[in-house]
């Protein structure tokens, strides 16, 4: 990742990541407003629009959720500005109630959304299709295969959405994201940034009543106007060769495909239909397409939303053709694709015999079933092991509902914790918590990190205020959205830039609401707050608990800016008796037993110094490591 | 060896060990000697401490950004077990395994509710499987080097050093210079250790 390529004003070859190549499209394209709320696997966009933030003179904010970061970009682009914000596509469900408008209105200055859907749930709660958002709010889609081609697609989409007057979603996935090739850099000629007159635009984005069914009309003639538009699309095109086969694909399946047709020795016996604009879809190229085939493949991941379109054009244009894709039993609706399994694909349509992946490496094969699993752990230092440390044990002989929510904390929900009864979307767990309080006999337990609370909790707290429900939520502040790499957010004197900002106090706006039962207390007190849940617990109304200290990598961060040590402990195998508290339940990476004694023993280079596992030692055996003068 | 079309290379480790820059480095290497490259990985803090796969393809036109199974020249092992998950899925039978013999234990095994496999039994199979197995501890080397962290970029000395890539040695030195934040003299340093064992593993 080499910031300088992105900014360089340099027209030459560099080697990208999409989400750098997007944005370096963006900077390209001279957009001047930029809003995001960080989702992987997008969140490298924001990433490097944050890195490149001193180089030139584009607004950038990071928003409370993505609702609002599409608002900011809509607000900007009625005045005629250029705006993107980028987010994964369950963002996309939080901006939707705004994109559908927008659709309607229409905008001024272009506007680009960049969705990333997350087939294999990689990072998600979900392997959501995003692209049905496209055809139901009438909102244009093209889909890259490359880093180059999200390039492209983002400087034409800025273009498109100007002469159409509408926003216009690049649609990814983490395998197209998360690729790096060779892209190529043209210049970048930026103006300068300057307020607009809003008296001289004079123009109206409303939608009601009758306005809207007027405006629904309009909608309808523009998506007329670029499906004809897109039948000439340069992100549309033919791998032609002389054959009765034929593959319809599109995003990173396209790069499956052209890699399996090489194993498979079939490079100039198939024709390929690979396509970019995904909405409106270029119907004429694709009847054209299927007209003298006699088999035809779809290689699309997640629904079959290419092969429905495909099914109805072929019912007038060649009935004849047979059709392999989801419905055929061809390919699964679940999980990312890969060129193994596409090869196996082809080689299914044609009659083929496809090569036995699984029996050529046997001895492999067995060990590798004997290979204990590895969970994604919390990281040395982390403020939620100590958390968990102590509602732990308050929890004991407590019965409960557990109510988990989007963040590093999830992990909770994996072995060695496995702890949740519940996990659904951001903020959810509060939601939740509410509906369960009046039903069940046990206490609700919630806990939400601090960027998830400005993100989509606060209304559901509220709604616990005004209704009386009695439960207790866990409010996790790492002041800093950790789970997407350690983003500034409103817990933090930060804003997009690291330029200073206003921290927007958690304990405030819990108070103002009303709420009696408010404590702070420090994550790394694992003894103390034990009680202090405990207590919380047994409050009989709703009891809120801020566990915070700064996320470990982020404060590791902060230290080696300032030039601060990180002071090591180390096990006093003279005073350790054994007890094990230290790592039983803590599940510290930096833990081993040594073979020779069976005592624990601390990782130096892994110890983040959090002293966590000290207080909780009964023999006092777990000691800072002494600092040489 | 030398490259004929392309060269498959996985870097296998644990969230943290730094797959993610090894493979840019090479990746961006490549394309400065005029070759095609295509690295894919999976980013996310969600990696951390889970298993990790990064995927990195060089030849003369590449389409696919992702190894196909069983087809990788070569798998860097940046952690045993990794290294052998990585092995049974991508390498082809007789490819070139390097793997670092210091395990990083999931805390199940730390907690004693799993057991990690003996170093013997998966080098045995790796054995198998491979027509040639370069054995290092990397942290210990990168330790030597000044720099712990850095096992990530003696690995990557190591696959120079084994003289299968396409371009000169000095193409990955600069592009460690310009991936890398900090510390740029101990990370060269912790290369050129590695490259030493891999020139001595080359034949």
């Amino acid at each position: 990742m080499v910031l300088r390529d992105v900014v360089a004003n340099e027209k030459r070859n560099a080697f990208m990541l999409c989400n750098e190549a997007i944005v370096r499209g963006a900077l390209e394209s001279d957009v001047k407003v930029v809003a995001f709320y960080p989702g992987a696997p997008t969140s490298e966009v924001l990433d490097t629009f944050n890195d490149a933030v001193g180089s030139f003179d584009y607004h950038m904010e990071i928003a409370t959720n993505e609702k609002v970061a599409l608002e900011i970009c809509a607000g900007a682009s009625f005045a005629g500005i250029r705006s993107l914000t980028a987010m994964k596509s369950v963002g996309t469900n939080v901006a939707s109630d705004a994109l559908f408008v927008l659709g309607y209105t229409g905008v001024r200055g272009g506007l680009v959304l960049v969705m990333a859907d997350d087939p294999h749930a990689h990072s998600s709660q979900s392997e959501q299709d995003g692209r049905f958002f496209a055809p139901n709010a009438y909102i244009p889609m093209l889909e890259p295969s490359t880093a180059q081609e999200a390039k492209d697609m983002v400087k034409r989409a800025f273009e498109i959405s100007e002469r159409h007057r509408v926003p216009v979603i690049v649609r990814t996935v983490t395998r197209v994201n998360h690729q790096s090739g060779i892209v190529r850099l043209d210049g970048i000629d930026r103006k300068e940034f300057r307020r607009v007159k809003w008296r001289e635009l004079n123009e109206e984005f409303t939608t009601l009543g009758e306005g809207a069914r007027q405006k629904k009309l309009k909608m309808l003639k523009r998506a007329e106007e670029l499906a004809t538009e897109f039948e000439s699309s340069e992100f549309n095109y033919v791998r032609d060769a002389p054959s009765d086969f034929g593959i319809i694909t599109s995003s990173v399946s396209y790069l499956y495909v052209l890699e399996a047709l090489k194993i498979l020795g079939l490079e100039s016996k198939a024709k390929v239909l690979k396509l970019g604009t995904t909405y409106p879809l270029p119907k004429n190229l694709i009847r054209t397409f299927i007209k003298g085939l006699a088999k035809v493949l779809i290689v699309e991941e997640l629904s079959p939303y290419l092969e429905r379109e495909v099914y109805a054009l072929a019912k007038d244009t060649n009935p004849a053709v047979t059709i392999y894709g989801k419905w055929s039993g061809t390919f699964s609706e679940a999980w990312e694709y890969n060129p193994n399994l596409v090869v196996k694909g082809i080689a299914a349509a044609l009659g083929m015999s496809a090569p036995d992946y699984d029996s050529i490496v046997d001895d492999a094969k067995k060990l590798k079933v004997a290979l204990p699993d590895r969970y994604p752990t919390f990281c040395a230092g982390c403020p939620h092991r100590g958390t968990w440390a102590a509602l732990s044990q308050a929890l004991k002989n407590k019965p409960h509902y557990f109510s988990n929510d989007i963040g590093c904390y999830s992990m909770w929900i994996y072995p060695p914790i496995s702890h949740a009864d519940s996990s659904l979307c951001m903020g959810a767990s509060v939601g939740v918590a509410n509906g369960l309080s009046n039903v069940i006999e046990e206490r609700v337990v919630a806990v939400v990190g601090d960027s998830t609370f400005y993100h989509a909790a606060i209304p559901a707290i509220m709604n616990a205020v005004h209704n009386g429900n009695k439960f207790t939520l866990i409010i996790l502040d790492n002041s800093v959205t950790a789970m997407t790499g350690q983003q500034p957010n409103f817990s933090t004197d930060f804003t997009a830039g690291w330029r200073q900002g206003k921290k927007v106090s958690i304990e405030n706006i819990c108070r103002a609401i009303g709420i009696e039962f408010v404590e702070i207390v420090d994550s790394y007190d694992a003894k103390k707050n034990i009680d202090v849940f405990k207590r919380a617990l047994d409050f009989d109304g709703l009891s809120i608990v801020i566990s915070r200290r700064e996320c470990a990598l982020y404060g590791d961060r902060n230290k080696r800016r300032k030039g601060e040590a990180i002071i090591p402990f180390y096990i006093d195998t003279e005073q350790c008796k054994k007890a094990y508290v230290c790592m039983r339940d803590f599940y510290c990476p930096c833990y081993s037993i040594d073979e020779t004694d069976k005592k624990p023993r601390i990782a130096q280079e892994q110890c983040d110094g959090c002293s966590v596992c000290s207080k909780l030692c009964p023999f006092v055996a777990v000691k800072r490591t002494e600092v040489k003068p | 060896m030398p490259v004929q079309n392309e060269l498959n290379i996985i870097i296998a480790g644990v969230g943290g060990q730094g797959n993610v820059r090894g493979a840019q480095i090479i990746g961006t290497a490549a394309v400065r000697a005029g070759y095609h490259a295509r690295v894919s990985d999976v980013y996310g803090i969600a990696q951390r401490g889970g298993p990790v796969v990064s995927h990195v393809r060089i030849g003369k036109e590449i389409y696919g950004s992702m190894v196909e199974e069983h087809t990788a020249d070569i798998v860097i092992g940046l952690e045993p077990m990794e290294a052998l998950r990585a092995a049974a899925k991508f390498l082809r039978p007789g490819g070139i395994v390097v793997l670092s013999t210091r395990p990083i234990y999931p805390v199940e095994v730390n907690t004693g509710k799993a057991t990690y496999p003996a170093l013997e039994a998966i080098m045995a199979v790796i054995s198998k499987v491979s027509r040639k197995v370069v054995q290092l501890d990397a942290t210990k080397i990168a330790e030597d080097a000044g720099i712990p962290i850095a096992a990530n970029i003696v690995m990557l000395g190591v696959l120079s050093g084994l003289g299968i890539l396409p371009f000169p040695e000095e193409a990955i030195k600069q592009s460690i210079r310009e991936n890398i934040p900090r510390s740029i003299e101990q990370n060269l340093k912790a290369f050129d250790s590695g490259s030493a064992i891999g020139r001595a593993n080359s034949r």
